[in-house]
């Protein structure tokens, strides 16, 4: 039942191959690692962040 | 959800108040329950530590991530044309997604034991995904899968 929930949440909101590579990261580190599921939401969850930073470019392009 | 690898790493594994196994039963429960699925937290509360538990457990569990919601949401709607929100709210999906999959990873651990097990976990899955069933007869209907399995044994 949460995986069905999973699935489709993830459909809707992941789109762009590196989203997968986070998702890998964090099941990684939380599954198999056993890392502290808030150390990985600081820490991965400053790299996406980060990652997906505004850029000059995109605001660029955004203006007429 | 997302907290239950923490959940079941800290309840089974280092305190060693319940069993993975009784862990698993307290989220099934949970899951048929109205209201919040993790409402789950407050029968282990009560399990560890009686009614006092139960509450303490609860407050616990859902004040602070109330609050913490509550002023989030405040302040996410006046931030608006801030850049970095998009940045936040996108960049966040992978890791939460990621979170949820490691929960149901977690429980699927404890509760896929068999090939019967796996058989009504695929099931469920399909259904969920394919129709617009209601959850709570599916969680009933392997119930009773489950209770009459344990009956023949």
């Amino acid at each position: 039942m949460t995986f069905s929930v999973t699935v489709q949440l993830g459909q809707s909101l992941l789109k762009r191959t590196s989203d997968f590579i986070f998702l890998l990261l964090t099941v990684l580190l939380v599954h198999w690692l056993h890392v502290s599921v808030m150390v990985v939401l600081l820490g991965v969850g400053a790299v996406t962040v980060w990652w997906y930073r505004p850029r000059r470019s995109s605001k660029e392009a955004v203006r007429p | 959800m997302s907290a239950f690898p923490e959940m079941k790493s800290l309840t089974v594994d280092v305190y060693h108040w319940l069993t993975f196994s009784q862990l698993i039963h307290f989220f099934s429960i949970g899951q048929l329950a109205p209201g919040p699925n993790m409402m789950m937290v407050a029968a282990i509360g009560e399990w560890v530590a009686g009614p006092l538990g139960a509450f303490l457990v609860v407050v616990a569990f859902f004040l602070p991530t109330a609050l913490i919601t509550f002023g989030v949401g405040r302040l996410w709607n006046r931030l608006g044309g801030w850049p970095w929100r998009d940045a936040i709210q996108r960049g966040l999906a992978p890791v939460s997604i990621g979170l949820l999959l490691s929960g149901s990873l977690t429980v699927a651990k404890g509760a896929v034991t068999g090939w019967l097990t796996a058989f009504v976990a695929v099931a469920v899955f399909g259904l969920l995904v394919r129709t617009r069933i209601n959850p709570a007869i599916l969680i009933v209907g392997s119930g009773l899968i489950g209770l009459f399995t344990f009956l023949d044994k």
